[in-house]
């Protein structure tokens, strides 16, 4: 078999009349005790006849029509549609570039440094904020400063509640009642 | 070229004065090149897919390439390499884009690719009188073939190129396309052999 392989690389330039001389020879004279590798180059010569007499087929009648159609609607594209058409077919390279910025967003975001205690300065801001509706529950941003200071320093708020008493509603005057109370 | 194709009338102007012209605006040269061209290209096609109406779209698409890429044919290749390569690229690539397709569908889970069914008859049904090969039985076995075969097949054996054209088209060596073309027929010979395998036990019993 190991034989039979040495001689099955040379078929094709046997069949063709391509072989040298020498190998020709060799060829034929295994040829001659082999019944496999002599069938084999029969077969072969059958199917590349086959191959050469398979009808030949034609185009339909309205090929040519239907590509100068093509060709026509290719020449009125508008330049700046060309690329847009063109993404059809090329449309690797805005997906590959957004991939690529997606990726590179992605590892400035986790390759930053960590802001020190971000969660719990937003709960300080949220706290602050809360402290701040309380004492200033009209809602006015510049009114804000005033009442979050006065609920640092109890003596303070306990003389702005009793001074502002009046005006300041009941549940505004909460922290300051803990104080005074 | 070579093959079939020397069979036809000599041609007054050539391929590549043809492209020449249609480089400098002449649309009627761009004309005569798809009349010569379109059915050659369409067996070649046809053959590789094995689709009628695919293989009509790769050739019209092969006609828009050249008529789109008209300059960047340069005169040191044939004509016929250029076309015949855009022509078996877009083979190829259906080809893939049809192997993709079928890896992502599930019903060709179930469906399996049908092998050749063994004629259970005394005559062999697959043989024409004339002794080839019956032409959907041969279409099948080079459907078979893994892409790189099929191609050296179509345009040796089909379409009539010589080696050193093959080489050309599909810009591999020399060597190597006559290793594929014999490997290819190797394969289609070790696919269709028990077609003859069937003619033999006809003869013996016909002997009988």
């Amino acid at each position: 078999m190991q034989e039979c392989d040495k001689f099955r690389v040379h078929f094709s330039s046997y069949i063709e009349g391509e072989l040298l001389s020498e190998e020709r020879q060799a060829l034929e004279a295994h040829l001659a005790v082999c019944t496999d590798c002599s069938e084999a180059i029969y077969q072969i010569k059958i199917i590349r006849r086959s191959l050469q007499s398979l009808p030949p087929i034609t185009t339909s009648s309205h090929f040519e029509r239907q590509l100068q159609d093509r060709i026509a609607q290719l020449n009125n594209t508008s330049p700046w549609m060309g690329p847009l058409l063109n993404l059809k077919h090329n449309w690797k390279i805005p997906a590959i570039g957004s991939a690529v910025a997606s990726i590179v967003i992605l590892g400035v975001l986790l390759l930053s440094p960590p802001q020190p205690n971000t969660a719990q300065s937003g709960n300080t801001e949220f706290r602050t904020s809360i402290r701040q509706s309380v004492a200033a529950p009209t809602g006015i941003p510049g009114a804000t400063a005033a009442p979050a200071k006065a609920l640092t320093s109890p003596t303070e708020t306990q003389l702005d509640s009793t001074k502002n008493n009046a005006t300041v509603p009941r549940t505004a005057g909460r922290p300051v009642q803990l104080v005074g109370d | 070229m070579t093959g079939k194709k020397k069979n036809n009338k000599p041609q007054k102007v050539t391929d590549e004065e043809l492209i020449a012209r249609f480089q400098q605006g002449d649309q009627q040269a761009f004309d005569i090149l798809v009349h010569r061209y379109k059915d050659q290209l369409l067996n070649f096609v046809y053959r590789f897919v094995g689709n009628r109406n695919d293989a009509e779209d790769i050739v019209q698409e092969t006609f828009l390439r050249v008529y789109k890429n008209k300059h960047y044919y340069k005169e040191i290749a044939k004509f016929s390499t250029w076309i015949y390569t855009i022509a078996g690229n877009l083979a190829k690539t259906e080809l893939r884009k049809r192997k993709r397709r079928k890896l992502f569908s599930v019903s060709n889970f179930m469906n399996e690719e049908k092998d050749y069914e063994i004629p259970d008859e005394d005559k062999n049904p697959e043989l024409e009188v004339d002794g080839t090969i019956k032409d959907d039985i041969i279409q099948k076995a080079i459907e078979k073939l893994p892409p790189k075969f099929k191609e050296v097949i179509l345009l040796r054996d089909v379409q009539g190129f010589s080696y050193e054209e093959i080489s050309q088209i599909l810009n591999i060596p020399l060597g190597t396309v006559k290793s594929r073309v014999n490997r290819g027929r190797l394969k289609l010979q070790e696919d269709l052999k028990f077609l003859f395998e069937n003619e033999e036990k006809s003869k013996e019993e016909s002997k009988i």
